[in-house]
């Protein structure tokens, strides 16, 4: 991902535009390759493109796609997506978690781990992707950003190989 | 010892294990998106800095030496096999260092500092960073004492200060390390510490030099610090630097540390590799922009400190393959600007016979003059204009056979000069052996000697000297000065050997 469509995204941010209506620009692009290739394709007049984005879209996400048209970025239209959703959850404090778990966690250990990344992040709200790993023998293991807490039974005799042969 | 049975240990082990504080394993880690060539690409590690230290699963770490906006690249200091895409990197918060200690004296080692030799494991005092600024310019001191290199023809008229810094130049196959192992040998007793640096050389030339050290007694006060060519880039990179800071414990104790690193060139091509597959650009000879950096910054580490720090130094030997003589392609250029000198060895005169092959008119040393002794200063006054002077009349007198008196003295006395500037391998003279022929040869002693016999003449009168007459060479050494009636006295001696 480049600077501009890391610019690109927090410009599309600060349009406030909803959030629903960006999600749903990202999934159209998505499922119709065609619409990007068309509006990329260099031999299309600006005119033409114009036509087409007005017909589709309208408001601030039709001005925001011409600009991008007008400048010759529409090909980091997908990028600026991602950099737009990043952005957005940083402004909102949505932290993204990994669990990993030998035996499905109950409530109230999931609600523990969220407690305790909340406090951790000083962030709002947490996001947890649970998936089963069983190579960890027991407990779990956590990741959120760029951190991971390992309380799993795998990193602990890791641990303590490491204190036993002193390295 | 006493013997420990099974039970024993197993209750020890199960009394750790019940003791033990689990931390939660907090780390920061990443994962490997892309290895090739000693080579790694990291994504996920957000805070890593450059040169920090990450460990990869299978235990190899690597050294962070690319921050991007993503993904940062490291290399790699071991095999990077077991490392894969996806492979988890942790963060370590530490910058490169190497353990240090006196226990490593005597002892080959790798980049690491981990030993080579066989000799077991190395007890260390302390760790340092590889990578250490340079004292500055209130904790130096100028070059006040000589490091006595033993070869005559260096001492006498490039002399070496402590703190210096002096490259050894020249083809290969010219003799730049004997010049370098010469010099460790005749540190003996000095109390010099040596660090002896190889840098991509074979496996079997650093044990030849090894075996040679150990022969003359070296290895006792030296410490050979090992990359072969073998060895990942990212090794021999680090490995002067690591030298250094090994160099570097010794000299913040007060001690004075002599380092050679062999060699410089070849360290700017294992750099140009990890610069290349790091995508930096090419500059000239596609080495990177920094490659001037790269030496700067090692060889400023080398300095005399002021007496407030101890006093203690680093003398810098670097050494420089040259190609075809060229002393004007880029990596001579950079060190020869960087040193404070240096000693320019000829392949012309390396095969004429003239060994140590010294290019008298290139090689030069700035700051070595105020550190000679007033001894050897005296003695070698006007040794560099006879060479010069023989130089000349000897490209003139070429074609022409009839020559007066004045000028055959002065050609026999060139000569002769020539002649003793010579010198076997590791047969290093004392300062009082030095002064005593340079007296001789300034006081034309020599000169009626057959030039053929110069070196064995030599020999004869100083051990002459030596047996018959011990209180001159006691007194050069002592008082490190060479009086008038020093002067006679020797003379005089040398006319009663020639009387025998």
């Amino acid at each position: 991902m480049t600077q501009t469509a890391n610019n690109y995204g927090k410009v599309l941010y600060e349009l406030s535009i909803p959030k629903e209506e960006v999600e749903q620009t990202a999934k159209l692009f998505e499922e119709e390759p065609k619409l990007l290739n068309i509006l990329q394709n260099p031999t299309v007049l600006r005119k033409t493109k114009y036509a087409v984005i007005d017909r589709i879209f309208d408001g601030k996400m039709s001005a925001f796609l011409k600009l991008l048209c007008k400048y010759g970025r529409i090909g980091q239209l997908t990028d600026a997506f991602i950099a737009y959703r990043e952005y957005y959850e940083k402004q909102h404090g949505i932290l993204h978690g990994q669990v990993y778990y030998v035996n499905p966690l109950e409530k109230t250990e999931k609600e523990r781990i969220v407690q305790f990344l909340k406090e951790k992040f000083s962030c709002e709200e947490v996001l947890l992707e649970e998936e089963k790993n069983e190579s960890l023998l027991g407990g779990y293991l956590l990741k959120a950003g760029g951190i991971e807490f390992d309380f799993s039974y795998e990193g602990r005799l890791h641990q303590l190989e490491k204190k036993l042969i002193g390295r | 010892m006493s013997a420990i049975s099974a039970a024993d240990i197993i209750s020890i082990l199960k009394a750790e294990v019940e003791n033990y504080n689990w931390d939660a394993g907090e780390q920061e880690v990443g994962s490997v998106i892309w290895v090739g060539d000693g080579i790694a690409t990291i994504y996920g590690i957000d805070h890593a800095m450059y040169g920090e230290i990450v460990v990869f699963d299978n235990g190899v770490k690597g050294m962070v030496q690319d921050i991007r906006r993503n993904e940062i690249g490291c290399i790699l200091f071991g095999s990077d096999t077991g490392i894969k895409e996806g492979t988890k990197v942790t963060r370590t918060k530490k910058k490169a260092g190497i353990p240090v200690g006196e226990g490593y004296i005597g002892r080959i080692i790798n980049a690491l500092g981990e030993p080579v030799d066989g000799k077991g494991e190395i007890p260390a005092k302390d760790y340092r960073p590889i990578e250490e600024e340079a004292p500055g310019i209130i904790q130096r001191r100028s070059v006040n004492t000589p490091l006595e290199t033993g070869i005559l023809s260096i001492d006498s008229m490039f002399p070496i200060g402590r703190g210096q810094r002096e490259l050894i130049i020249g083809d290969r196959q010219t003799g730049k390390t004997s010049i370098a192992v010469d010099t460790i040998i005749n540190q003996k007793g000095k109390g010099v510490i040596c660090i002896y640096v190889a840098i991509g050389q074979k496996a079997s030339s650093v044990a030849k030099l090894v075996s040679t050290l150990e022969h003359h007694g070296a290895l006792d006060y030296t410490i050979v610090l090992v990359s072969t060519a073998s060895e990942p880039a990212s090794l021999q990179y680090i490995s002067p630097y690591a030298g250094t800071a090994l160099g570097e414990y010794f000299m913040y104790q007060g001690k004075d540390v002599l380092m050679v690193y062999d060699d410089l060139s070849k360290h700017a091509v294992a750099y140009r590799a990890l610069s290349l597959l790091l995508e930096r650009p090419p500059g000239r000879e596609a080495y990177p922009g920094d490659v001037f950096y790269l030496h700067s910054r090692l060889l400023e580490r080398s300095s005399r400190l002021n007496d407030e720090l101890g006093g203690g130094s680093i003398t810098a030997l670097p050494i420089v393959e040259t190609q075809a003589g060229d002393v004007s392609s880029y990596i001579p250029t950079n060190v020869i600007s960087i040193t404070d000198g240096q000693i320019f060895l000829e392949s012309d005169l390396f095969f004429a016979g003239m060994r140590p092959a010294v290019n008298v008119g290139l090689s030069v040393s700035r700051v070595g003059g105020a550190a000679q002794t007033k001894a050897m200063k005296k003695a070698s006054g006007s040794i560099r204009i006879d060479l010069a002077q023989y130089r000349e009349m000897e490209v003139f007198t070429q074609f022409s056979s009839d020559l007066d008196d004045n000028t055959k003295q002065q050609l026999q006395h060139g000569k002769v000069l020539m002649e003793l500037l010579k010198q076997p391998l590791a047969h290093p003279l004392s300062l009082h052996e030095q002064v005593m022929t340079l007296c001789l040869a300034n006081n034309r002693v020599f000169d009626s000697v057959e030039v053929k016999k110069v070196k064995e003449y030599q020999k004869g009168i100083l051990e002459f000297i030596d047996r018959k007459h011990p209180q001159i060479g006691f007194e050069i050494e002592e008082k490190k000065a060479l009086t008038d009636e020093l002067v006679e006295q020797i003379i005089e001696a040398a006319k009663e050997y020639k009387s025998r």
